[in-house]
């Protein structure tokens, strides 16, 4: 099946640093292909590219190499990107600098409003979208008087209003306190579970395992790609890409140090209860 | 320590009344109107003409005159200074009274009522506007006003959608402002003491962040917008409508007997 984005050898480098031929490049030789409906979480410590390599897959950033294709269309050409912008949403990490409207009606249809779409198919899908992030009944407020994580959850319904095949959260959950990071996550694996392609950019390696596939960049690259669980095997490599180590990873590390009989091959919290229940019930 | 309290945008003042139901559309143009054929009024009739469309206006909107009179009251001080001026400089009829160097001449009086008429009367049609119609409402407005100018070059999509989204950030960059001036207070800035430049300086560490943290999030916002697909004004549809109804024919035929009464009047 064609996926529904391929990078072909993409890179970037930003403009001004172009005249240099020894500046650095954001980004490097990226393949990549999301298939259609998969759920990516994309992860890198500060400056490896991650929010570079979002910006060119809606065409925001055009690649200074390589091709970005986003449904067979090349973003490179500028007659596609308003099919390109319609297919690829993106919510941003700041809930406040992306709301357009002043209200929650208003701001959900600036997206439609841009598409052209008629206004009882719009005031159609605001309702719908609406209702599907649980902001039904808010549609005359103004957006200050939401919390982080209600804001983040109308970028959500801005976005969804323009029916896109892939929506890209660029740390959209970096900026909220736990209890707005859990709505918009929530949000988020329901998307998915309806068949939107999701692309989560994170630096928690918690809600990395909550997607299907994980891909680690650094220095403009994609230093490892694979299924979550396999960076349970990896810790000393999660701290080299300065990334957090979840607890029951390092509690699993700890514990073999200490000589305790626990397989290697944990992948998850619950096996690792499951195993340390049985060496109780054991003694 | 006392939080700024938030501003009140514009000075729209929420009611159901026969003013606040009229379309933004034939408000504008009848104010627009008015504040122009206010200059055809030359006598006592004309006068009063105006006079009591504007007090008809204040009875229509239902709102109680204390606040209308706040709305007028930035401007009274400068007709008072005008009709003081015009009290002492015009020269013409009978002299009325005599103080020093000054003299009133009968002229002046009249010039100097006239001339506070006519500036009350603006202001408090302009005050009425702004009373009965939201920020919002006055944009959709103009931008509809606008739209036949599109053609020779007029913005005005995007004109409106640029004060909407000021409307939109006034609370935002109010409570950031809050926080600048807090975390400068936490660090011993004075902002009520001293004398009023000192204290006009004092706002400076306050403005400088707040005007780079204006112009980043203007930057994110545009990537935004990019991002939802914005092209300029070309081609986008719009979920806001404005509902022309029989009251706003009603208003605009008013204006029109009105003009013409004026003309007929002066004579």
């Amino acid at each position: 099946m064609e996926p529904i984005i391929r990078l072909d050898g993409a890179g970037f480098r930003y403009d001004h640093l172009q005249e240099r031929p020894e500046a650095e490049w954001a980004l490097r030789g990226v393949h990549l292909q999301v298939g259609s409906g998969e759920y990516i979480a994309v992860m890198g410590p500060n400056g490896s590219g991650k929010s570079t390599l979002a910006k060119l897959l809606n065409g925001l950033l055009l690649p200074s190499e390589g091709k970005v294709w986003v449904g067979g269309l090349d973003t490179g050409l500028e007659k596609n990107h308003p099919l390109i912008r319609q297919k690829v949403g993106m919510v941003f990490q700041n809930p406040d600098n992306q709301i357009v409207g002043t209200t929650v009606k208003d701001d959900v249809a600036f997206g439609m409003e841009n598409l052209g779409v008629p206004r009882q198919e719009m005031l159609k899908r605001i309702d719908q979208v609406l209702q599907q992030v649980g902001l039904r009944g808010r549609e005359a407020s103004s957006p200050h008087h939401l919390s982080g994580g209600q804001k983040q959850r109308l970028a959500i319904a801005g976005v969804m209003a323009m029916r896109p095949e892939v929506i890209i959260f660029d740390e959209a959950t970096s900026m909220l306190d736990p209890g707005g990071r859990r709505e918009v996550l929530d949000a988020i694996t329901e998307l998915h579970r309806q068949g939107t392609t999701v692309i989560h950019i994170t630096h928690s390696v918690k809600e990395a395992f909550q997607a299907e596939r994980v891909v680690v960049m650094a220095d403009g690259r994609i230093e490892w790609s694979g299924a979550p669980h396999e960076l349970f095997h990896r810790r000393e490599k999660l701290t080299r890409w300065s990334l957090e180590v979840p607890l029951p990873l390092e509690l699993k590390e700890r514990l073999r140090r200490r000589g305790l009989p626990i397989r290697h091959e944990i992948t998850g919290t619950e096996e690792l209860v499951e195993s340390l229940w049985k060496l109780l019930s054991r003694d | 320590m006392s939080r700024l309290n938030h501003p009140v945008i514009g000075q729209y003042i929420p009611a159901d009344s026969f003013l606040h139901r009229l379309d933004p559309r034939a408000k504008l143009v009848f104010v627009f109107v008015f504040m122009m054929i206010v200059f055809l009024a030359k006598n006592a009739a004309g006068y009063s003409l105006l006079v009591g469309v504007a007090l008809s206006g204040v009875l229509l909107s239902r709102i109680p005159l204390p606040m209308i009179l706040r709305g007028i009251k930035p401007v009274l001080y400068l007709i008072i200074l005008t009709a003081l001026l015009h009290l002492g400089m015009t020269r013409g009829g009978d002299v009325w009274w005599e103080l020093g160097p000054i003299t009133v001449y009968e002229q002046g009086v009249v010039q100097a009522t006239v001339i506070s008429l006519r500036f009350l009367i603006l202001v408090l049609m302009g005050t009425l506007l702004t009373l009965t119609t939201s920020p919002m409402e006055l944009t959709d407005g103009l931008e509809r006003l606008l739209c036949p100018l599109t053609r020779v070059g007029v913005p005005a999509q995007d004109l409106a959608l640029m004060m909407s989204i000021a409307l939109r950030f006034i609370p935002t960059l109010w409570e950031e402002m809050d926080k600048i001036m807090m975390a400068q207070r936490a660090r011993g800035a004075d902002f009520d003491s001293g004398h009023l430049l000192r204290r006009v300086k004092s706002y400076i560490p306050v403005l400088i962040p707040l005007f780079i943290s204006a112009f980043r999030r203007a930057e994110e916002l545009a990537l935004a917008m990019e991002a939802r697909g914005y092209r300029g004004g070309k081609g986008r549809t719009r979920i806001r409508e404005l509902r022309w109804k029989k009251e706003d024919t009603i208003l605009l035929v008013v204006l029109a007997v009105l003009s013409i009464s004026l003309w007929w009047l002066r004579g």
